[in-house]
């Protein structure tokens, strides 16, 4: 009897204590605490963006054509300072100007562009295993630019006709959820529409490649289909991208506080006064225009857009308020890392694609170990 | 003063069904599975289309409200399921503030002193750090009330809020629930357990099969004879005393025996 209540006292004790230790975790410490973790995340976003202007700095020195830094400098202030550059740094300022600086910046916002998409894609499809091109996206454009390839046309045109078949796969993808949805349209017949459609477009790249001349449209059809800036850093094509990642990642990051919320499941999201079928569309259409855009431009770019909001999920929590922006500079480092290494590897010049599915599927595998309990 | 009308019609499942429920009250649904309570559920939350019939908060239709508008009034505590992301518990809870913002916008300050209170308000403060699909069963459907609550609606719709607990969590979400409405919400929530209605002394609509659904306090309700017509068991009604507590529940006979403590 007398242990009996020992033990109850005991137990009451510890009741107390759990009393005093909620009073202290009260209202100011939780937002304290919330407070130092989005100090931590904005120290985060800080550090990822002087990263990214050391990796354009470094970026600037390499190349077939090698700049030291210092002539760098040089070149900038005689810019700046409006003196003209000197006679022995044309060279270099014309590399700079005219391939180097384009192809950098180009790098950088489609890096930026199938992170922000498949960040943006993964919290609508509530499902972390899916990636910009889910809904045939790339598939589509890559058939567009052999078709266009095939029949001949300038590279702008391959370009048109690339992003045209791209925004084409979609609408059709929303087309057929629709009328098989029966207006509900629910996220898995969008899926299985993206499947299908995306299996479409691939059977129409093998025709177009079966049938292309094999001297001279195959590796051009072939080159293009894995993806690279060689031929992409240009002006013309730095404004394009530019142009399509603010209209398609500014609304993404005007909302994407949102997102989160959108990522409890549809019911969850509308009870909690969000007007789902609108958003869903700004989503579908925004990551879209950001994949599209991309493809069209460099080819198609694999697992970036899979494993780049991986890791920064990994980094910073799955937040899209931090998440996002994080997703888009990590993307922007990542790729114009790559692409270094692509231009500095061998002599020619690695396709990006590859070096990105050779980094991606391996690196992918390693996070399914670390971060199992993010998607289990 | 709030008040719902639930003037609902639907011709595949549930006709003809109306309840009334004001603030500080408590509205159990209960009923045998595949009986409608989840369309019914879902046509209050407005997530299913009216095929006939009414909703009406404070006088005005529910359906010309727009979802943000009724977000404010009704606030959703879904069964717990583990999203596909691990959110910190605390932005779980600020979620809850959506609809008090802008389409663009994002929460401030005001807005997390307002979850933060309501994780106070249901002693769960000191999750708060913790990560959500970590979280027991029990944990995460406090958090989800919490959540709810954040929205500052005048209305609570939970959906088998007991549902997955273990026997303990049953009984402290239970107590939860009760001490809500006795701080003026309006609850309405779907159950499996007859008690709970007892327990939480609420008004209750009990649905059958055919469609039929009786609403009024506990006591008229659930009897014997109502119950054995909704489930087609026997049940005992017992009422006891202990100590101080009056204290009234059922249970179903599940074998002829009649002795035994079953």
């Amino acid at each position: 009897m007398e242990t009996c209540d020992a033990g109850r006292l005991t137990v009451l004790g510890g009741n107390e204590n759990r009393l005093d230790r909620d009073d202290v975790t009260s209202e100011n410490a939780i937002i304290q605490a919330h407070e130092n973790s989005r100090q931590r995340e904005r120290w985060i976003l800080i550090v990822l963006f002087i990263v990214l202007i050391a990796t354009i700095l470094a970026s600037l020195t390499i190349g077939r054509y090698g700049v030291p830094f210092n002539q760098i400098i040089d070149i900038f202030t005689q810019r700046i300072t409006g003196q003209g550059v000197s006679e022995a740094n044309k060279e270099a300022n014309l590399v700079l100007s005219v391939i180097r600086i384009p192809r950098i910046l180009l790098t950088i916002m489609v890096g930026a562009a199938l992170s922000a998409s498949g960040a943006a894609f993964q919290g609508l499809f509530k499902n972390p295993m899916v990636s910009p091109d889910i809904l045939g996206v790339s598939s589509a454009a890559g058939a567009g630019a052999a078709l266009a390839i095939l029949i001949g046309t300038s590279s702008a045109g391959v370009n048109i006709v690339a992003f045209g078949f791209g925004i084409g796969a979609v609408l059709l993808v929303m087309l057929l959820a629709k009328a098989i949805g029966r207006g509900s349209s629910t996220v898995l017949i969008m899926v299985l529409s993206g499947v299908v459609v995306s299996s479409f477009f691939r059977a129409m790249t093998s025709l177009a490649k079966y049938i292309a001349d094999a001297d001279n449209k195959l590796p051009e059809i072939t080159f293009w289909l894995m993806g690279s800036f060689a031929k992409s850093g240009s002006n013309r094509n730095v404004i394009i991208m530019l142009i399509a990642l603010i209209l398609g990642a500014a609304p993404l990051l005007a909302m994407r506080w949102r997102m989160n919320v959108l990522s409890f499941g549809e019911e969850e999201a509308k009870a909690m006064g969000i007007n789902i079928n609108r958003m869903r569309a700004v989503i579908v259409v925004c990551s879209t225009l950001l994949t599209a855009s991309s493809v069209c431009l460099c080819g198609s770019i694999e697992w970036v857009g899979l494993i780049m909001p991986h890791i920064t999920r990994l980094l910073v929590g799955p937040n899209y308020r931090v998440l996002l922006p994080t997703a888009m500079l990590g993307g922007g480092i990542f790729m114009l890392v790559v692409d270094n290494f692509s231009r500095a590897i061998i002599p020619g010049e690695l396709p990006v694609g590859i070096i990105t599915s050779l980094i991606g599927a391996p690196l992918f595998i390693f996070m399914l170990f670390k971060g199992r309990r993010d998607w289990s | 003063m709030k008040d719902v009308r639930c003037g609902y019609k639907d011709k595949t499942v549930v006709e003809g069904f109306s309840a009334n429920i004001s603030s500080g009250g408590i509205l159990c649904l209960l009923g045998p599975n595949g009986v409608g309570k989840t369309t019914l559920f879902k046509c209050i939350l407005g997530l299913l289309p009216l095929m006939g019939g009414r909703i009406m908060v404070d006088g005005r239709n529910a359906r010309e409200l727009s979802p943000s508008d009724y977000a404010k009034i009704i606030g959703y505590v879904p069964q717990a399921r583990t999203p596909p992301f691990s959110f910190n518990v605390f932005d779980v809870v600020v979620m809850g503030r959506t609809t008090h913002l802008g389409i663009f916008g994002k929460p401030e300050k005001k807005d997390f002193q307002i979850a933060a209170k309501c994780m106070e308000r249901l002693e769960i403060s000191n999750l708060a750090n913790r990560v959500y699909t970590e979280l027991s069963g029990g944990e995460q459907q406090m958090v989800l009330i919490a959540r709810a609550l954040a929205q500052e609606p005048a209305f609570l719709v939970m959906d088998e809020p007991t549902s997955n607990l273990d026997f303990g969590n049953q009984a402290r979400v239970l107590k939860n629930i009760c001490l809500l409405a006795e701080q003026g919400l309006g609850i309405i929530m779907t159950t499996h357990q007859p008690d709970h209605v007892f327990q939480c002394e609420a008004d209750v609509s009990l649905i059958m099969h055919d469609g039929v659904h009786l609403s009024g306090t506990a006591e008229q309700v659930i009897t014997e004879q109502n119950l054995r017509k909704a489930y087609g068991i026997d049940v005992a009604i017992l009422n006891a005393q202990y100590r101080e507590y009056d204290l009234c529940f059922c249970r179903p006979l599940i074998q002829g025996s009649k002795t035994g403590c079953r």
